[in-house]
């Protein structure tokens, strides 16, 4: 339900931009204005791993979907376990559009 | 009937309703009528099956002639009524009662005609659904019988034809090649199914026992790879495979052994496990599974078939001493799964202090070392779950059968990422259980810790 609201706020998707704000402690954030997601490619976590093709990308699919269930959160309440739930049924769907 | 209820009745009983509904245990309903006739034919003792599919007079068909004794009439009889069976229903293979018919309940337009013979008369009747009931008529026997043996007949929709068709070979080996390996013949449109029996380097038999239950394993190492849908554990009873597990220490393995390993566990003993569909055993066959595992574990070792330095082992080490850290920090123990179990519990031997080193006697302070959890992996492909808490073994299970990780259990890094998120996130889900929070807080609070314990983790 909550995936099908996501698609009909974002009918033509989201982009995704990276941002290289180190002090921030946020792993991203959603930019309402501009639709985009915004990806801190300074934060530690990422930093760690972005040797990793692989790790990276499923970071960065990780922190989209956690942006986009926050989010929706803010519009529909949603618990702590939904919200983990919606989280790996969006990873569960795109997770063969992604990994190379 | 007391005095305040009145104009008892029997309840009525939508049979069609029910049957459809049964019908949803099964994944695929064209494959359940091919699971529910072999069942019925494995059970009534058949050593050979003809199968054969057809489009004659305009009906899609797919029909099957055993070589079983064949019905009396009292049996046939039973056979007509819904959910009655002479079958004891923890030990027959198909759903007693229910299974020959349930393809009807489905599909309105389709039709079920069977013939039986037991070597005196032979008898036949037709399943069908007109107006909104199900309909069962005696017909005049059609099939010749050179033998006994019963023939069981399905009018399918169109594409449960063509995915017959196209499956069935399949769908035979992956779930009967057992009763096949045992001496089943099965045969589609005349041509003999072969059953799997690759050459192996190695076979081993043995018993495991737990609980006076015995199970009886075949352990074969495969000269060449098995295919990618299979698993190393095959659970079957009958011949007919039950369940199929990878083997829960899967990543401890030598890469190159991953899909040479195969175990059939000849599991009628657990019988009484066997869920309705009898596809699937329930809970309590878990602890069995383990048991095979741990024997499964002792020959790979003798075989050498372990690597020295797996990565789910290496993974395991590091989560646990990283998470284990964490805890001692006063700020995050009140997350740690041993707190909850033992405030749950009334406490242990590890209870009490552990909201961050201010319990309370004066004297000498001592250390505080809170127990960390285990990571237990579970293969659990049909849970939507990654994982999940078990508070009474202190462990966090991370489910190697969900498709996120089957996607990343390859590459060590991104598995071990995969670990972390999933175990913090089961963690910060708990913990909201205990203290209230809001999804943002929980979000930071998740970012906080895969920070925090980042530099202990990736290798």
């Amino acid at each position: 339900m909550a995936l099908e609201e996501l698609q009909k706020e974002y009918p033509k998707g989201i982009a995704v931009v990276l941002s290289d704000s180190p002090k921030d402690k946020r792993e991203g954030w959603l930019d309402i204005q501009n639709n985009d997601v915004v990806i801190i490619v300074g934060h530690p976590l990422c930093k760690k791993i972005e040797t990793s093709r692989i790790a990276l990308q499923y970071h960065y699919a990780r922190v989209v979907a956690s942006i986009l269930v926050h989010h929706i959160s803010t519009q529909k309440s949603m618990t702590i376990q939904e919200s983990t739930e919606l989280q790996t049924e969006i990873l569960t769907k795109v997770k063969d559009k992604l990994w190379l | 009937m007391s005095q305040t209820e009145w104009q008892e009745a029997d309840m009525e009983f939508d049979h069609l309703h029910a049957l459809e509904n049964f019908v949803d245990i099964y994944d695929n309903q064209a494959e359940m009528v091919v699971y529910e006739s072999i069942s019925n034919s494995i059970d009534a003792g058949a050593k050979n099956i003809e199968i054969k599919t057809g489009t004659d007079s305009g009906d899609y068909s797919v029909s099957f002639l055993d070589d079983g004794p064949g019905m009396d009439k009292s049996q046939f009889s039973d056979y007509q009524v819904c959910s009655r069976s002479t079958k004891d229903k923890k030990f027959g293979l198909g759903f007693a009662g229910i299974g020959s018919k349930l393809y009807v309940g489905k599909n309105h337009g389709a039709k079920i005609i069977t013939e039986t013979f037991n070597g005196q008369e032979q008898l036949a009747c037709a399943f069908y659904v007109k107006d909104g009931k199900i309909k069962t008529c005696q017909r005049k026997p059609m099939h010749k019988f050179t033998r006994p043996g019963t023939f069981y007949e399905v009018i399918l929709s169109q594409n449960d034809h063509y995915y017959i068709e196209d499956n069935l070979k399949d769908i035979l080996v992956d779930t009967f090649n057992h009763a096949m390996l045992d001496g089943l013949k099965i045969t589609i449109n005349n041509n003999k199914i072969k059953p799997w029996n690759p050459p192996a380097t190695e076979k081993r038999t043995g018993t495991v026992y737990l609980r006076s239950i015995k199970l009886r394993y075949h352990f074969y190492l495969f000269k060449d790879d098995f295919p990618q849908h299979w698993k190393n554990l095959n659970y079957q009873i009958m011949g007919k495979t039950i369940s199929k597990k990878k083997l829960e220490f899967i990543n401890e393995l030598k890469a190159e052994y991953h899909q040479k390993i195969y175990v059939s566990v000849d599991a009628l003993p657990l019988k009484s496990y066997l869920k309705t569909d009898k596809s699937s055993f329930s809970r309590g066959f878990h602890e069995y599974h383990h048991v095979v595992n741990k024997e499964i574990y002792s020959i790979a070792k003798q075989l050498g078939l372990l690597s020295n330095s797996t990565p789910n082992k290496l993974i395991n080490n590091v989560l646990t001493k990283a998470f284990a850290e964490l805890f001692n920090d006063p700020k995050y123990a009140w997350l740690n799964p041993h707190t909850l179990f033992s405030r749950r519990t009334g406490g242990g031997g590890h209870s009490g202090g552990h909201s961050g080193g201010h319990g309370g006697c004066s004297g000498v302070k001592r250390p505080r070392t809170l127990r960390g959890f285990a990571v237990v992996l579970s293969d659990s492909p049909k849970d939507k779950r990654e994982g999940w808490l078990e508070i009474q073994n202190n462990a966090v299970a991370i489910n190697v059968g969900h498709p996120i990780h089957i996607q990343f259990e390859t590459v060590t890094t991104t598995l071990q990422y995969h670990y972390a998120r999933v175990i913090v996130s089961i963690l910060v889900l708990h913990g909201s259980e205990q203290k209230s929070m809001t999804l943002k807080e929980a979000i930071e609070l998740q970012t906080e810790i895969l920070t925090k314990v980042k530099d202990k983790l990736w290798l």
